[in-house]
């Protein structure tokens, strides 16, 4: 009988190693693709329903629909252009304009402030229904 | 094998054993041949077997070296995008109109179901829109397949499942939805049950629509839409009237914001609506628009240089041609300056001015607005006007007012819009285009002559025909008209097409605007009147109101001297001219 040879010894546990990890590997791998697959067609499941929820969304927010929802639940009527002003309108909070008055070397003269007042209080009048 | 320790010196070796010669040593004759023979085999077989393993070794480093970039996970990486058969469409803020769902559909295998008249009654407690009789025949059917029900619900599927039918089966198919109903209907079109688009975009752009991926945008606006539809309706309402038409387009590209036509359908189920309802009346109707041509003549002759804003015409007496006499339906009897004739809307003004251009360069301007001619647009419903097919003198006049020559409301919005923007004509477009980018136009008349119709269209709002359509704080201008619809030989005195055409806010124009209302009849609160002015100016007056601010246009006041000046209209001081008893 003959001897084995701690070379030959060293070899063969390299290649059942070897052949191990690659199994290992490989069985790795295709798990991984598994996940990858499921994880793909969660993704596909979920644009569909994405698709469905935005048609169902578009739906919802019909124009007329969401006239009818504002009128049995919200206090609202239809915006006239007086309601609109620029900004450049908007007059001075009533303690900023006092302040600015009591300062004499301040541009903003008291009548100005008062008819900026009297507009505000034209504005906030033609919100009312 | 261990031939590192000698024989003789074997410790372990019987002594009466002497082993054999080992190896092949000292052989001679035929013995020495095989020996030979057997070793070149040797050499043989062990170089083709570092060959092969050669062979393997080099695929090795190729596959795992050089050909890493497309190994198999790479392809698997990305989800698969979902695979529609049509593309979606939305609006220009991205509002989905019309998309692709994936639905079931149920089959069944005739030679499965073992007992039909049982499944048939149970199908029809299930999807009770289905006719028992005809179920029973198609499950008793000598067929492998046959549609019991195409694109069915969730719920329905569940219905369907929770029968245990054997035989039975679902297949995915795709469903279009319109979302936003008959609001675009028109529009958007409709596509068959087979997907193949049959209106609307859906069939002009089937095969892109097809092909492509991303949605198409649209130029329209859900909101813009939504606002004149309902103002529409409620006028056709009012006035119970047949239905209409209206459109909201951008004055400076062309692109149209809103296009409706009433009576309208559902596109997702189009069949349910009466044939007539399918019929688009703003691209695929032509009408005799009446006064509202008055816009194009008097530009005609303001660009032509024929008359001036100062000039005028007599229009104290009817005008005899032929068999035809040419009246004022608001008669002022009198001389009439060019801004009279246009704000109580002259027909005789209005003939006059035509004459006064000629036939020729008539048929050449209104070529130059796109209107003698069907126009280029993405629609497949587009008609081609119906002119007169001889330009007679008297054509020349009846045109001048609007009479003897049908053009769709299209076209008069994008021949409106070139007169109002600065003088370019922009063709119409329902796709949206890329913003800040010059769009190509061609110019149609002069800066000037468009500032002076700007006055004029503003004049008709302020103090003439079209008082109603005011919509404080946003400058409307435009032109009222009221025609009769041609019916046979003659004209239907008593059905009338109602329309107001303008823009806003006219000290800078922006959107052109139109409301036409077929059959209107006068009610009480109109007096009885049926006009444009009391008919299609109160829903512009409206629409104003409401999308102004919508699209981005700021109240201005009227009454400021800028916009005053801007717009006013010098009035001749009524001299000597005078004509008649006024």
């Amino acid at each position: 009988m003959s001897m084995i040879r701690p070379g030959t010894l060293v070899w063969f546990c390299i290649v059942v190693a070897v052949g191990y990890a690659m199994f290992q590997v490989k069985y790795e791998v295709m798990q991984q693709e598994q996940t990858l697959a499921s994880i793909n067609r969660q993704i596909t499941d979920d644009r569909e329903q994405i698709q469905v929820l935005d048609a169902e969304w578009s739906y919802l927010t019909r124009p007329n629909r969401i006239e009818q929802l504002a009128g049995r639940f919200l206090k609202l009527s239809g915006m006239s252009a007086a309601q609109i002003v620029s900004l450049g309108d908007v007059p001075l909070r009533a303690g900023a304009s006092a302040a600015l008055a009591a300062d004499p070397a301040s541009t903003p003269s008291a009548p100005a402030a008062a008819a900026a007042g009297t507009r505000l209080a034209a504005v906030t009048g033609g919100a009312q229904p | 094998m261990s031939v590192a320790q000698p024989r003789e010196d074997n410790p372990c070796r019987p002594r009466h054993f002497r082993p054999g010669p080992a190896g092949p040593e000292l052989q001679e004759g035929p013995a020495k041949q095989w020996i030979e023979t057997s070793r070149t085999r040797l050499i043989i077989a062990g170089a083709l077997m570092a060959l092969a393993f050669l062979v393997i070794a080099g695929r090795l480093v190729e596959v795992s070296g050089f050909k890493a970039g497309d190994s198999r996970l790479a392809h698997n990486s990305a989800p698969a995008p979902i695979l529609t058969s049509r593309a979606d469409i939305v609006d220009r803020n991205g509002v989905l109109l019309a998309t692709t769902l994936v639905t079931p559909s149920l089959f069944a295998d005739p030679k499965e179901v073992l007992d039909a008249r049982e499944a048939a009654k149970k199908l029809v407690q299930a999807l009770p829109d289905l006719n028992e009789g005809e179920v029973y025949a198609k499950l008793t059917s000598d067929k492998s397949f046959v549609w019991i029900k195409r694109q069915l619900t969730p719920r329905q599927m569940a219905a369907v499942n929770a029968l245990g039918i054997p035989g039975l089966d679902f297949q995915d198919e795709d469903k279009r939805i319109y979302p936003q109903g008959s609001t675009f209907a028109h529009v958007v079109g409709y596509a068959g049950v087979d997907n193949k688009g049959l209106a609307g975009i859906e069939r002009s752009f089937d095969d892109a629509l097809r092909s492509r991926h991303a949605p198409l945008q649209l130029s329209v606006d859900l909101r813009i839409q939504a606002i004149l539809r309902e103002e529409m309706a409620k006028q056709i309402a009012a006035f119970d009237a047949v239905g209409g038409s209206g459109l909201v387009m951008n004055v400076n590209t062309g692109e149209v914001l809103a296009l409706v036509s009433l009576p309208d359908f559902d596109p997702n189920d189009p069949s349910a609506s009466p044939i007539a309802n399918l019929f688009n009346r703003v691209t695929l109707g032509t009408y005799e628009i009446g006064s509202v041509f008055k816009i194009f003549t008097v530009a005609m002759a303001l660009d032509d240089g024929v008359t001036t804003m100062n000039g005028g015409y007599d229009a104290s007496h009817p005008i005899q041609i032929g068999r035809f006499t040419i009246h004022d339906d608001h008669a002022q009897n009198r001389w009439l300056s060019v801004p009279e004739i246009f704000q109580y809307s002259s027909n005789i003004g209005a003939a006059k001015m035509a004459v006064d251009v000629g036939a020729d360069r008539q048929k050449e301007f209104l070529a130059k607005l796109g209107l003698l001619k069907a126009p280029n647009f993405e629609l497949p419903e587009v008609a081609a006007p119906i002119l007169p097919p001889v330009w007679h003198p008297v054509n020349v006049m009846t045109i001048g007012f609007g009479q003897g020559i049908s053009v769709s409301p299209l076209q008069i919005a994008t021949g409106v819009s070139a007169v109002v923007n600065g003088g370019i004509y922009h063709r119409a477009t329902i796709l949206k285009l890329p913003a800040n980018e010059p769009v190509a136009g061609r110019r149609v008349m002069s800066e000037s002559t468009s500032l002076d119709m700007r006055k004029l269209l503003r004049l008709v709002v302020e103090k003439g025909t079209g008082k109603f359509a005011e919509a404080p704080g946003y400058v409307v201008g435009g032109k009222t008209g009221t025609a009769e619809k041609v019916s046979g030989h003659g004209y239907a005195i008593h059905s009338l097409i109602s329309s107001f055409a303008g823009a806003f806010p006219m000290n800078d124009p922006k959107y052109f605007i139109m409301i036409s209302i077929d059959e209107p009849h006068g009610n009480k609160q109109s007096f009885g009147n049926a006009t444009g002015g009391w008919v299609a100016a109160p829903g512009v007056s409206r629409s104003v109101e409401r999308m102004a601010s919508l699209l981005g246009i700021q109240p201005v006041d009227e009454d400021s001297p800028e916009i005053r000046r801007s717009l006013m209209v010098g009035l001749p001081a009524p001299s000597g001219r005078k004509f008649a008893s006024n």
